[in-house]
Parts: structure tokens; C-alpha cells; sequence
């Protein structure tokens, strides 16, 4: 009687033990592992109302839909990490985009030219941001906030209302080819989660990018370089821009100047959503991954059961705020037993 | 002065005040500077720009920016931000539609239930920043994609039009040859600028955005103070949707959409920091007066609509990094 009482008290036990351990040994055991019992409830909880959602059919399309997130994700992740922010990206996809879209649909020149050209428009979007906050010392809130202006109106005078299609079919492939059944763009947003996964926790301007982030006097007093490593950041946050609004473009094949807008605030959901703290100092690529992923499935998945997209956005904003309230209070409950 | 004076922000003293206002005086008089060369390139570029229907016009138009811009003066000076008005007008002006439209309520109904429903989203925000603690802008965030949809899922996409009769005229109607925003705009003006600079609330914002652990200390509460100061935002909010309706003569769901974009820009170019503490309500009246003078002075010099964004991003980025740059000088 007593054994049986005993039994799932103590497996109880055990497991939230482990997970205090785990928690003890790996600091962001607890973020990474509530984003993925999320992301797993979410799957599970879809799955029972409509078996259609886990059709590869339907996976390949979320996978799709995610591909571009998870590019602006991973380097939003930097960028936050440094305990910068930045608005400007839908912008910047919208820039890059025009002028891919100009050189390939309007001037119907090659494919050779037109990715180099839309990449280097944003490394030179992101390029601008970084040395606006390193240089001049901007909070990166208003500097983001005034270059979303600016490029934004840069992509409206250079296409004014017009929409662009008819990409060629190279372009294309990007979102619409399929290799082993699954989008190249989604071989490519793995690649570069993995990669920034790695840069960022294996590499010297990795470290020194949470170093900054976490402590920038610190860092400065280390000899770190801090405004070499925000021109980095911010670099490299326009270049993946860049890479995520091809993503896009060729997946929707047209572009507009209007395109992407508002794509910043659900690519910072998203950061969040996978744990890096707003307050620098911590950035989980993984974490964004699963951010990314949780974004195309609630996106995919309320259209699936039948909800409109009115209801989602209602959904999308109270999962994000209760999420964001659950960890900010985890955070210091943390800190309180410090 | 005495020994005991346990709260700093209720005594400031003549001296103290001086030594306030110095750096603000600089900043409102290079705001007042900028303008003054907008006003007079623009006087050069178009020879319409000095009509009187040019200047209402301009007038008319930063009414709005200045009414939340005043919201967002106070939030900013308490070391917050708030991205999520567009939405809150949209979702504002939707219940204001149905109410009016749909139900044939009186003007004076819809109106208090736009400055409520106002106040009700700024208290949402206000109890995730101040007592949950979480990030405003990622508070607001979140609620920059709630609202918006509460706003669509309300409204189903329509659009409401022909509202009765006192409605349009707090939108369009004229008093004295100025239109009743304006006189709005003024009102909210002269009672911010009072708020901040002499009530104990208005103290207690500057203190806590400008350093939260010693305004706690003096025994302030800092909840309260951060609670009310969205409160107050959201309550502005709801009243720029009642003067947008009304000139529009009509409400959706989309109303609002950027135009946190723009009252930020006003707020900051007017002198107000991003890192709290420094609150200037009549410099966010130059900063909103400065862009609309810029946007209207582009669009009479026959510049392409588009420019505007441009010009807007160039002058927020410049002015913020010319400002840190005499700010860094002088604290050394």
C-alpha cells in the first residue's frame, strides 16, 4: 500500500530533480527545454484536433513557412545577445528584395549578379546600423527605429507602388525545388541555425559578442574591441536579412516595397520565445530555432483548424506575452535564490 | 535642505530647479532652431508654404502626434516605451464604430468608452511592466499584435462611416479659423507640461525613469508610478482616436497602423531621452511640429511622397547622434 503511494512520489521526485540538476549544470537547460515542451504541445495539441497537420504534405509547408524565421532569427539572436535590438530588418529585407527584384525581373539580368548585389545591399543596410550604434553611440532602439524609415522610403523610391513577378525559375527554386522532398531554403536555415550556433558559443567573436552583451564595461576593460564587435553584429544581422528576404521572395514570388513589414517584431517574438535575454549577455540560436518553428506552426496550424487570421494574431500576442511573463518571473525568481 | 527631507522629489528648491532646467533650456532651443531652418528652407522651396491654409493644415495634421506624443513623453521619461498605440487606435476606434454606428449610442457615450477602453489597454501593459516586470517594449510588443487583432476580430473588416453629428465636428470643426484638434492638442499640452513639471506624480515619473533603485529608496512607489504612467498613455491614446475618427468621419480597424513610428520620432527629436529621467512635453510640441512642417514642406516642394521616410529616418539618427556626441563632451 505504502510502496504504491511511494512509487509515483518518488518518480516524481526524480525527475524534478533531474531537472533541477540539469537546470544546475547547464544554465539554459530550463529555457531550452520549456521551448521545446511548447513546441511539442503545440504539434501534439494540432495533431489531435486535425490529423492533416502532420501530413508531409503539411510539414513540408510549415518547414517552408518557418525557413525564412529562422534566418532573421539567428541573427536577431546576435544582435540581442549584444543587448541591441533592431526594427530595421523588415526594412532591409524589403531593400535587399528591390533590388534583387529590379535586377532580375525588370533588367532581367543573371541570377550571378543579382545574389551578390541583394547580399551586399544588406550587409550595407546592416553595416549602416552597426556603425550608427558603435560610432556615434544611438541607443540601437532609435537608430533601428529611424533606418526602418529610411530604408523602407529608399525601397518606396526606388519601386514606388509597383509589384514585381515573374522571378526566373533558378530564383525560384530557392522555395519551390525539392530536394529529398524538402525545400533547399529549409536545408539552407538549418545550416546557418547550425552555423550561428556554433559562431556564436565556439568562436572568439562569438564570445566576445556575449561578452559585450552581457557586460560592456567589462568587456571594454578586457581589451575587447565592443564597437568592432557591434559593426559585426549589425553586419552580419543585414547580411542574413538579405539571405532571409530571398527566402521569402521566392517563395511569394513577387516583391513589393510594402513586403516584410512588420516582420521585425514577429522575428524578436521569436528570440524571446526561445529564451535570449533582452537583457544581453545570453543568446540561444537553438532556442530561436525552436522559436522559429513554434511562429510557422501556430501561423500554419490555426489556419488548419479553422481559426482566421484574426483570431491567430489575438492568439500569437497572448501566447507570446504569457510566455514572456512565465520567464520574465522565472528569471527572477532565479535571481532571488542567487 | 533641512536634515530631514526623506523625499528629494517633492522639494526641489529654486537652485535645483535652475540646474533641471538648464540642459532642457539647450535642448528646446536647438529644437526651436531646427524648425526655425526647416521653416525658412521650406519658405524658399515653395512660395504656398506661408498660406494660412498651409499652416492650419500643418497645425491640424501634428494635433494627433502631439496628443499621444504627450502619453509618450511621460512613458519615456519613465524609462519605458510603448510600440503599441497604433493597435490600441485601431481597437478603439472599432469599438467606437460599433457603438455609434451599430448600436446608435450618443457621441458623449462613445467618447468616455474610447477614453476607457484607452485606459483599459494602458492598465494591460502598465500591470505586465510594473508588477509582472517584464520589458515594455517587449510588453508592448505583444500587445502591438493582440490589440490589432482584438481590433480585427471586432470589426470583421469593415468599415464604419458617417458618424453623428458632434463627432465629425471635434474632427473638422473650426473655432476662431483653427480647427477644435488643435485647441485639443494645446489643452493636453498645457496639462502634461503642468503634470510633469509640478505635480508629485509628475516628479515621481521623472525620478523613476531617471534612476529606479534610488526612487525606490526615497520611497517612492515605483509599481504605482509606472502603473499609472501607461494608464495615462493609454487614456491619450483613446482620445487621439477620437479626434482621428472624427476627421476621418469614419473608423477601422487598421487606423493607427505606424503611427508609433512617428510619435516616438516627435518625442525623441523633441529632446525627451530614451533613457528616462529628462522629459520635455513642450519639446515633443516642436519635435511633432518639426515633422509635420518636414512632411508638408517636402510634399509642396514637389518631392516625391516617398522622400518623406527618408528624411524622417535621416533627421531622427542625426539629431540623437549629434545630441550623444554634446552629451559625451560635456560629461567629461
Amino acid at each position: 500500500m505504502q510502496a504504491a503511494i511511494d512509487r509515483p512520489d518518488a518518480k516524481g521526485k526524480n525527475l524534478a530533480a533531474y531537472w533541477r540538476q540539469w537546470s544546475g549544470d547547464y544554465p539554459n537547460f530550463t529555457s531550452l527545454a520549456t521551448t521545446a515542451l511548447l513546441l511539442i504541445a503545440l504539434v501534439i495539441i494540432f495533431y489531435l484536433i486535425n490529423e492533416r497537420f502532420l501530413s508531409w504534405r503539411n510539414v513540408v509547408i510549415i518547414l517552408n513557412q518557418g525557413a525564412a524565421y529562422i534566418i532573421l532569427g539567428v541573427g536577431m539572436t546576435f544582435v540581442i545577445t549584444t543587448k541591441g535590438i533592431d526594427l530595421s530588418i523588415g526594412a532591409t529585407v524589403a531593400l535587399s528584395g528591390t533590388v534583387v527584384g529590379l535586377i532580375l525581373v525588370t533588367w532581367k539580368m543573371p541570377l550571378v549578379l543579382a545574389i551578390p548585389a541583394g547580399l551586399a545591399a544588406g550587409a550595407a543596410c546592416g553595416a549602416f546600423n552597426g556603425y550608427c550604434v558603435a560610432r556615434f553611440r544611438v541607443p540601437p532602439l532609435i537608430v533601428t527605429l529611424g533606418t526602418m524609415a529610411l530604408f523602407r522610403g529608399l525601397s518606396y523610391v526606388l519601386l514606388g507602388h509597383q509589384i514585381l513577378f515573374g522571378f526566373p525559375d533558378e530564383f525560384l527554386w530557392l522555395a519551390r525545388g525539392r530536394i529529398l522532398g524538402i525545400a533547399p531554403s529549409v536545408y539552407l536555415a538549418f545550416i546557418i541555425a547550425i552555423w550561428g550556433w556554433y559562431f556564436l558559443n565556439y568562436t572568439r567573436t562569438g564570445q566576445e559578442i556575449i561578452a559585450v552583451g552581457g557586460n560592456e564595461e567589462a568587456a571594454r576593460l578586457a581589451g575587447i574591441d565592443t564597437n568592432r564587435i557591434k559593426f559585426i553584429t549589425y553586419t552580419i544581422m543585414g547580411v542574413l536579412a538579405a539571405v532571409g528576404g530571398m527566402v521569402w521572395l521566392a517563395r511569394v514570388n513577387s516583391v513589393q516595397a510594402a513586403i516584410a513589414y512588420g516582420v521585425e517584431f514577429h522575428t524578436i517574438a521569436l528570440v524571446v520565445l526561445g529564451g535570449t535575454s533582452l537583457f544581453g549577455g545570453r543568446g540561444l540560436v537553438m532556442g530561436s530555432l525552436m522559436g522559429a518553428l513554434i511562429l510557422a506552426i501556430l501561423e500554419n496550424g490555426l489556419v488548419i483548424v479553422g481559426l482566421g487570421s484574426f483570431v491567430q494574431q489575438v492568439l500569437i500576442g497572448l501566447i507570446f506575452i504569457t510566455v514572456v511573463a512565465f520567464r520574465t518571473l522565472q528569471f527572477r525568481e532565479g535571481q532571488v535564490t542567487r | 535642505m533641512s536634515a530631514a527631507a526623506p523625499a528629494p522629489d517633492e522639494r526641489g528648491g529654486f537652485l535645483a530647479n535652475l540646474r533641471n532646467y538648464h540642459p532642457d533650456t539647450g535642448l528646446l532651443i536647438s529644437s526651436i532652431a531646427m524648425l526655425v531652418v526647416l521653416i525658412v528652407v521650406f519658405s524658399f522651396t515653395s512660395e504656398r508654404f506661408f498660406s494660412q491654409a498651409v499652416v492650419v493644415n500643418i497645425l491640424n495634421q501634428t494635433s494627433i502626434y502631439i496628443i499621444a506624443g504627450v502619453g509618450m513623453t511621460l512613458v519615456l521619461t519613465s524609462g519605458g516605451i510603448d510600440i503599441s498605440i497604433g493597435s490600441v487606435i485601431g481597437l478603439t476606434a472599432t469599438i467606437m464604430g460599433l457603438l455609434m454606428i451599430d448600436h446608435g449610442m450618443p457621441a458623449m457615450v462613445a467618447i468616455l468608452v474610447a477614453l476607457l477602453v484607452g485606459a483599459l489597454c494602458g492598465a494591460f501593459n502598465g500591470f505586465l511592466v510594473a508588477i509582472v516586470k517584464v520589458p515594455p517594449i517587449i510588453v508592448t510588443l505583444g500587445t502591438l499584435t493582440f490589440f490589432r487583432g482584438l481590433a480585427y476580430l471586432l470589426g470583421e473588416g469593415r468599415v464604419f462611416m458617417r458618424f453623428p453629428d458632434p463627432l465629425p465636428w471635434i474632427g473638422d470643426g473650426r473655432v476662431l479659423g483653427l480647427p477644435i484638434p488643435v485647441y485639443i492638442a494645446v489643452l493636453t499640452v498645457i496639462g502634461g507640461h503642468f503634470f510633469l513639471t509640478s505635480t508629485r506624480m509628475g516628479q515621481r515619473i521623472t525620478a523613476v525613469g531617471g534612476n529606479e533603485e534610488a526612487a525606490r529608496l526615497a520611497g517612492i512607489d515605483v509599481v504605482r508610478t509606472k502603473f499609472f504612467t501607461y494608464v495615462i498613455m493609454g487614456v491619450l491614446t483613446g482620445l487621439t482616436t477620437v479626434v482621428i475618427v472624427g476627421r476621418q468621419d469614419a473608423a477601422q480597424a487598421v487606423f493607427g497602423f505606424g503611427i508609433e513610428l512617428h510619435v516616438i520620432a516627435a518625442v525623441i527629436l523633441g529632446g525627451t531621452s530614451l533613457f528616462g529621467g529628462r522629459g520635455l512635453i513642450l519639446g515633443t510640441v516642436l519635435g511633432a511640429l518639426i515633422l509635420g512642417v518636414l512632411n508638408t514642406g517636402l510634399l509642396l516642394s514637389g518631392v516625391v511622397q516617398f522622400w518623406q521616410l527618408v528624411a524622417l529616418g535621416i533627421l531622427l539618427i542625426a539629431v540623437v547622434a549629434f545630441r550623444m556626441a554634446r552629451e559625451g563632451t560635456e560629461s567629461k
